[in-house]
């Protein structure tokens, strides 16, 4: 009788997964240990143009996302439950927009522009034995490549969360308020009300390990291409096609964990 | 008594040569000359730890290349200036971000307090100021072969290595401007006594002008 469920099929997956974690876990550890190399000025200068390129150059995609769903879910909310009670629009703009949205969006818009750029930028290197030539001047290329691209991605993400949540409730209301009889300031005055310790400090943990997840998953698969340029656009897919599951995947873990 | 070689290779062999020994000490200059280009790719692989030989033993710096672990092989590398065939430039980084940065990662060294040092090379090398503004900002992709070359040399001499590896740096070069970068690297190798340098360098016309203490020819 054929097998049903070939076991060459569902082993290679979850060989695969756990390569993936074996050296995702690797990568971080190094970089944890080689923090202290954001120290070394060249090192600190990749950091700063990190965040430059992750954070203040993101900051129009960002916004403009961010105002779309807050006017999106505001007015999906006022639609429901009408405009005389801002208090249940505030509590279910904080449910979606701080506590879901806030962190996931700001993270897909980072994997858009600064994962795959991450991974092509190294994997090009790597084609181009650049890699090689770095380590050729005696400079570990994980100390000087990796951990200044892992902790400006990482910074950039939390602080472009906050910055996304802060601008689609001031969107959202701002909107309401324009449209329909919404007052802003009751909104907002409710939003500050509601908002709990928890809220803000899961929000930032999601963000700091959407980063950690984000940066270090990019630079490992742009690291690991061989000499072909064909390797390229593999490697930046996988990444980006990593990156935007394990994110989903950590989100229910975390919302599992602080909300259930 | 004569003190031990810095650099010796004892009966190397790769796939492309057999048993090669070199013993060469402090203030020499060696030139390996290879029949073919795969020799010079291997031999160059081997020296800069890159790839290990078939057999044998390489010694560079006193240091067994083959033992070292890749922590001690970066800490060996600061004392190797290497010089690549196509520069081994950051293609991500100006020609000047280039030169300045293993200065400026080993040693803190600010781009100011190196400057004069790689204005005074580069117009030994014959390039006008204006020219050599131009070139410093550009990325690696929009400098020639020779160019990139000349911006690997300098970086290279910054760090002030005691032995220094160059890869065939005048194939493709013009006669006049490779006469002058051999007359910089060879002033550079006696500006410090102890330096040695290994030029690998194709079988062609113009490696017959590098005067060395050690020739070593190998055949296919």
């Amino acid at each position: 009788m054929a097998a049903i469920i070939n076991p060459d099929s569902l082993g290679r997956p979850v060989v695969s997964a756990l390569l993936y974690w074996r050296d995702f876990f690797d990568m971080l550890h190094h970089v944890l240990r080689r923090l202290w190399v954001l120290r070394l000025p060249p090192v600190r200068s990749v950091f700063q143009r990190q965040i430059y390129f992750s954070g203040v150059q993101a900051i129009g995609a960002v916004s403009m996302i961010a105002i779309i769903a807050g006017v999106v879910i505001t007015t999906q909310i006022t639609s429901l439950v009408g405009t005389a009670n801002p208090g249940v629009t505030a509590r279910i703009l904080l449910w979606t927009l701080v506590r879901e949205l806030g962190p996931l969006l700001s993270a897909i818009v980072v994997i858009a522009r600064s994962s795959a750029a991450t991974a092509s930028e190294l994997a090009t290197m790597g084609v181009r034995g650049e890699i090689d030539n770095v380590r050729r001047l005696g400079i570990d290329p994980l100390d000087y490549l990796v951990v200044p691209r892992v902790a400006g991605i990482t910074i950039a993400v939390v602080a472009i969360t906050f910055y996304f949540q802060t601008i689609a409730i001031v969107g959202g209301f701002g909107f309401a308020a324009f449209v329909r009889d919404f007052s802003f300031v009751r909104g907002l005055a409710s939003i500050v009300d509601l908002l709990s310790l928890t809220d803000v400090l899961v929000s930032l943990l999601k963000a700091f390990v959407f980063g950690l997840v984000i940066s270090v998953t990019s630079c490992l698969y742009g690291l690991r291409v061989g000499r072909s340029f064909t390797d390229i656009p593999r490697a930046v897919t996988r990444a980006v096609l990593q990156n935007v599951m394990t994110l989903f995947l950590i989100d229910v873990v975390i919302t599992y964990i602080f909300f259930v | 008594m004569s003190a031990a070689p810095t650099v010796q290779l004892e009966k190397v062999s790769t796939r492309t040569f057999n048993n090669l020994t070199c013993r060469a000490s402090a203030g020499q200059v060696v030139r390996f000359m290879c029949a073919v280009q795969e020799q010079r790719e291997e031999l160059w692989g081997v020296m800069t730890g890159a790839s290990a030989p078939q057999s044998g033993r390489v010694d560079l710096a006193r240091r067994d290349v083959l033992a070292l672990t890749e922590q001690q092989r970066l800490e060996w590398l600061q004392q190797v200036g290497t010089v690549p065939h196509d520069g081994g430039l950051i293609s991500n980084l100006k020609a000047w971000e280039n030169i300045v940065l293993p200065v400026w990662y080993h040693r803190g060294t600010a781009a100011a307090e190196i400057e004069k040092t790689v204005v005074t090379i580069f117009q030994t090398l014959g390039l006008e100021d204006e020219v050599l503004r131009h070139l410093m900002r550009r990325l690696p992709d929009q400098l020639s072969v020779t160019e990139r070359r000349w911006v690997a040399m300098v970086r290279a001499m910054i760090m002030e290595p005691p032995i220094m590896i160059y890869d065939a740096p005048f194939t493709g070069v013009e006669r006049e401007a490779a006469t002058r970068m051999l007359k910089v690297l060879l002033e550079f190798h006696r500006a410090r006594g102890d330096r040695v340098s290994l030029f690998l360098l194709p079988d062609e016309p113009f490696s017959e002008r590098v005067s060395a203490d050690i020739k070593i020819a190998l055949e296919t």
